[in-house]
């Protein structure tokens, strides 16, 4: 190759030439000729080969696949830069008219509910078709046929379960009623949109495209919900426990029921009817989840599967609050509703806002996608919410199986299982072959020989689509509740109150009585499936159930017109006509709110919205008010006379947080003192102990156990319950000086939430901006497990709603909506869920069509 | 590669034939027409494809006078396409230095491709 450096032109070579005699110059251009002819001959060769080389190189390599995606211009994820809503869309359903707001939630009017509800498809498939394509994967175990091997214990998991038929078994249900066409308009809603709109920039992440979405999608949605809120093998761990620990032990550190006289019911509200008549001292027993001794399960399920199984359950602390308040305590005569669920916190988050005006419903509030109607929100007349009861819906069974592994003993006899052979496709790996089975419990969990059976009230057909439904049309309380009776999963505290002064709180779902030698028993526990043991009546896993063996609805734990109510997801009642469960959450949040709520009605000033909204926004910790005094006077009595460094430091750390308010605000040092040393002393007092026996962090006992745990208790045996405490702090000290945290926002902040791919494309997550709240404030904010607050509402049935989500409504990343509200959201600023779009800047989308 | 501005070697006697491109290099009125055709075409294309990208910066390498040039050109082209591909983005441009890294596929794309195309400028 020629490389000329500013050298002669092609000029001065010709007069070089000239002055050269002839024969000279014929000899010389006749070498150089040949000379340069070959080596140029041969450089145009070399970057010919190079230029094709490297563009066909690039052409045919895994290089290609990212330029197709994002090379600038021609790249497929920058479509995704400029989506924007059409201005008219055909619709099959007739016309409807939407008017995206100026915080990108839709109001959709029309005429016509199928109409509405083609249009709230499209909508949420245009706002969020991602989220709804990877939920929808994940129960169908079909997540690693996009995401490749990482994910194939998890799609095992969900393929054995066989979420998929149980949602297949819904729509059965639903398609027969008259909700059933409006999900099918729904369904087309999001296929119109998948068809017509540019994907989300996700698809061109992980390069698929979605299949169409059908009416039992949304019924899996349904069961997915459901299973983060219900689905738990508490019963495993518990049988697990027991064995380690021994039964006594493990009864002092896990109590069925947590000492506390904060339950949501005090036993006197106002009933629809229902009463302990016929029930046997045994049941008597039984529903407050004490146990009979005489009864012993089987033994434990094996360890190492029911760690892998409780890999599937939902984050710790998922959870809620809400309470409502009469009309006679509140500043306009009317009840008032206050809701915030405690869910995972994602980018996008998992609700989603939308409002729907029909001659038959005038609806608004939040969805989860790929669900058609609102769950919790708002009507023109009433307001409902739920948060998590906590019961117990999921059993776990042994059987004896034949050394075949093909058949199980049940009853006496030998059956086989129901079998299927099933394909996980897995994306750049070997696919997979996964054969489930069924017993006549439910679906039968193998993983490395070993093995349990599943019965959750999920694995049938379920009418909570009918119930949310209706709960949007209702014209009254009487509707309400005929709504309610319909909600068979999953079990919730339903709060409600209408424009009519009328309150309700319900404990929705179906519960299951189950019964030993005719005697109802608690169900933490793993029964003999072989045996009979504790089965369901009345239940027909993937097909219909009766309900008949189920706790009547008159009988499940309710209030009629309560006054003022609050829930935590606290022990329901203490005295439940029918065992509930026994995995209710620690009372902090439970106790808080009704201390509050009852100094509030007590005082002179009537509660008014604002009032809710900075009840919603309390974040003093109730541990700490037990903790931290003692924790001072350990620090006291451990420096006094010493005046060493380590001294210094530990006074100075007690003299703040003996200062402090007790109150998780990002601005605090006392709270980040806190929240770094209740976790050191939770691994102190509790790790010697647990690892001894070989259980994790996981099995450790709640905060409330932790808290109230006497100093001679024996896991300070050892080392004394104030040095503990001491050493803790000495821990949490080192731990935050490493780290250079000042505050308590440092550490406790929005980071958390996270985009599902945000570890490839960090962009997708949420801004990190400090967080005030912890596990145990009202305000929840779990910075370890990415829980808290997924929505927050106040609402005066009849008059004003007001709410925010953690982030923004839409999931679209380029979406001036994708985090709007996460400021808002931090601060409780809620916005109007008003009735009237604000702004005239909004999109509005016609969809034009025939009614069929 | 070359640098010799008319396509040929350093001695003019080792071109067997005059470049196609000889004029045009030569004429800076033509070179500017065929440049600016060159530039409008290519990220027409590249809107398309990105192996335009390619074919832009080999064409934009052959007008210039020199191979030194030519590559400027090719870099050009891509400095180009970069404004283009940001305003096509609108609004949604302000989110690009935040993401990372497809981000990075993207900018190398812009100028590492007319790069590897003005490897033409060596050949004709």
């Amino acid at each position: 190759m020629y490389v000329s450096r500013g050298g002669p032109g092609p000029e001065d070579a010709a007069a070089r030439t000239e002055r050269r005699s002839i024969p000279t110059q014929i000899i010389m251009t006749g070498r150089r000729l040949c000379h340069g002819v070959r080596n140029d001959t041969t450089r145009r060769a070399v970057l010919a080969a190079a230029l094709a080389a490297g563009t066909v190189g690039l052409a045919r390599s895994e290089a290609a696949a990212l330029l197709d995606s994002f090379a600038p211009l021609s790249g497929d994820a920058w479509d995704a830069a400029d989506r924007s809503l059409p201005e008219t869309v055909e619709s099959p359903h007739g016309d409807a008219t939407v008017r995206v707001d100026d915080r990108g939630v839709p109001h959709v009017e029309a005429d016509d509910e199928a109409a509405a509800y083609f249009a709230v498809g499209y909508l949420q498939a245009f706002h969020r078709l991602f989220p709804m394509d990877l939920q929808r994967r994940v129960m169908r175990g079909r997540l690693s046929e996009v995401v490749g091997e990482a994910t194939v214990e998890s799609d095992e998991f969900n393929v054995a379960m066989g979420f998929s038929a149980a949602a297949e078994a819904t729509w059965d249900l639903v398609s027969e009623t008259e909700t059933g066409p409006l999900v099918e308009a729904y369904a087309g809603g999001v296929n119109a949109a998948m068809t017509a709109e540019t994907l989300p920039i996700e698809f061109e992440l992980l390069g698929y495209e979605p299949e169409p979405w059908t009416p039992a999608d949304s019924m899996l949605m349904e069961k997915q919900i459901s299973w983060t809120l219900t689905g738990s093998f508490a019963g495993l761990r518990r049988a697990l426990v027991d064995d380690r620990l021994g039964a006594d032990r493990a009864a002092e550190l896990f109590p069925r029921r947590l000492d506390h006289d904060a339950p949501i019911l005090d036993g006197d509200e106002e009933r629809l009817g229902g009463d302990e008549e016929g029930l046997g001292a045994d049941s008597r027993r039984a529903r407050r989840g004490a146990r009979d001794a005489s009864l012993r399960g089987p033994d434990p399920v094996d360890p190492e599967l029911t760690d892998w199984l409780s890999g599937f359950e939902s984050p710790t602390g998922v959870g809620s609050n809400s309470w409502v308040v009469a009309g006679e305590h509140t500043a306009s005569g009317t009840p008032t509703v206050a809701y915030d669920p405690h869910l995972s916190l994602t980018a996008p988050p998992l609700w989603y806002e939308q409002r729907v005006e029909t001659p038959e419903r005038s609806v608004r509030g939040a969805t989860f996608p790929g669900v058609p109607f609102v769950i919790a929100g708002a009507s023109d007349r009433a307001t409902w919410s739920f948060t998590n009861v906590g019961a117990d819906v999921l059993d776990c069974y042994r059987y004896e199986v034949d050394d075949s592994g093909d058949r199980y003993r049940y009853e006496g006899e030998w059956r086989e299982f129901e079998t299927e052979t099933r394909q996980i496709p897995v994306s750049g790996g070997e696919d997979r072959t996964l054969e489930t089975k069924r017993t006549v419990h439910g679906p039968f969990i193998e993983r490395e020989g070993r093995h349990v059976g599943v019965a959750w009230t999920g694995h049938t057909a379920t009418r909570t689509t009918l119930a949310i439904d209706e709960l949007g049309r209702a014209d009254g309380f009487e509707d309400a509740l005929a709504a309610t009776r319909k909600f068979d999963l999953p079990t919730q505290n339903l709060v409600y109150a209408d424009a009519d002064g009328r309150t309700m709180y319900y404990a929705t779902g179906q519960l299951p009585i189950r019964r030993i030698d005719g005697e109802a028993v608690a169900a933490d526990r793993v029964f003999d499936g072989s045996a009979g043991e504790g089965e369901w009546e009345g239940f027909e896993p993937f097909g219909r159930s009766s309900w008949t063996g189920f706790v009547p609805f008159e009988e499940k734990p309710h209030a009629i017109d309560p006054d003022v109510l609050s829930t935590a997801n606290q022990r329901v009642i203490d005295d439940p006509i029918h065992y509930v469960g026994v995995g209710y959450a620690a009372p902090y949040r439970g106790a808080r709110i009704a201390e509050r709520l009852d100094a509030a009605v007590a005082g002179d000033e009537p509660v008014d919205p604002d009032f809710h909204r900075e009840l919603q926004r309390d974040v003093r910790d109730g541990r700490a008010v037990e903790l931290v005094p003692d924790l001072v006077a350990a620090v006291e009595r451990r420096t006094e006379g010493d005046a060493s460094e380590n001294s210094d430091r530990l006074t100075g750390a007690a003299a703040t947080l003996d200062a402090w308010d007790r109150r998780m605000a990002a601005d605090s040092r006392g709270a980040l003192l806190f929240d770094r040393w209740i976790d050191r002393f939770r691994r102190l007092v509790f790790e010697p102990a647990f690892a001894a026996v070989d259980l994790d962090e996981a099995y450790y006992p709640n905060d409330w156990v932790l808290a109230t745990l006497p100093p001679d208790d024996p896991l300070f045996a050892d080392r004394s319950r104030a040095a503990t405490m001491v050493a803790a702090l000495e821990r949490a000290l080192d731990e935050i000086d490493e780290s250079g945290w000042e505050t308590y926002g440092d550490r406790n902040t929005t980071a958390a939430i996270t985009h599902p791919l945000g570890g490839e494309a960090p962009f997708l997550n949420y801004p990190a901006l400090p967080a005030d709240g912890s596990p145990a404030t009202v305000m929840n904010y779990r910075v370890d497990d990415a829980v808290g607050s997924s929505w927050r509402m106040v609402v005066r049935p009849g008059e004003d709603a007001a709410a925010v989500i953690p982030g923004g409504n839409s999931g679209d990343y380029f979406s001036e909506h994708y985090d709007d509200q996460l400021r808002a959201w931090l601060a409780n600023d809620q916005k109007p869920m008003s009735l009237d779009p604000d702004g005239d800047d909004g999109e509005t989308v016609a969809f034009r069509g025939d009614s069929p | 590669m070359s640098d010799d501005g008319s396509g040929e070697g350093s001695g003019s006697t080792a071109q067997p034939s005059p470049s196609p491109f000889a004029r045009i290099r030569r004429e800076p009125r033509r070179r500017a027409v065929a440049l600016a055709v060159v530039v409008v075409l290519g990220l027409a294309l590249a809107s398309v494809h990105w192996l335009a990208l390619v074919a832009a910066g080999a064409a934009a390498s052959l007008v210039a006078p020199t191979a030194r040039r030519g590559v400027a050109y090719a870099l050009s082209v891509g400095a180009l396409a970069l404004v283009a591909f940001a305003v096509s983005l609108g609004p949604s441009a302000a989110s690009l230095p935040e993401m990372t890294p497809v981000v990075y596929v993207a900018v190398a794309a812009v100028f590492g491709l007319p790069l590897l195309g003005s490897l033409a400028r060596g050949i004709v």
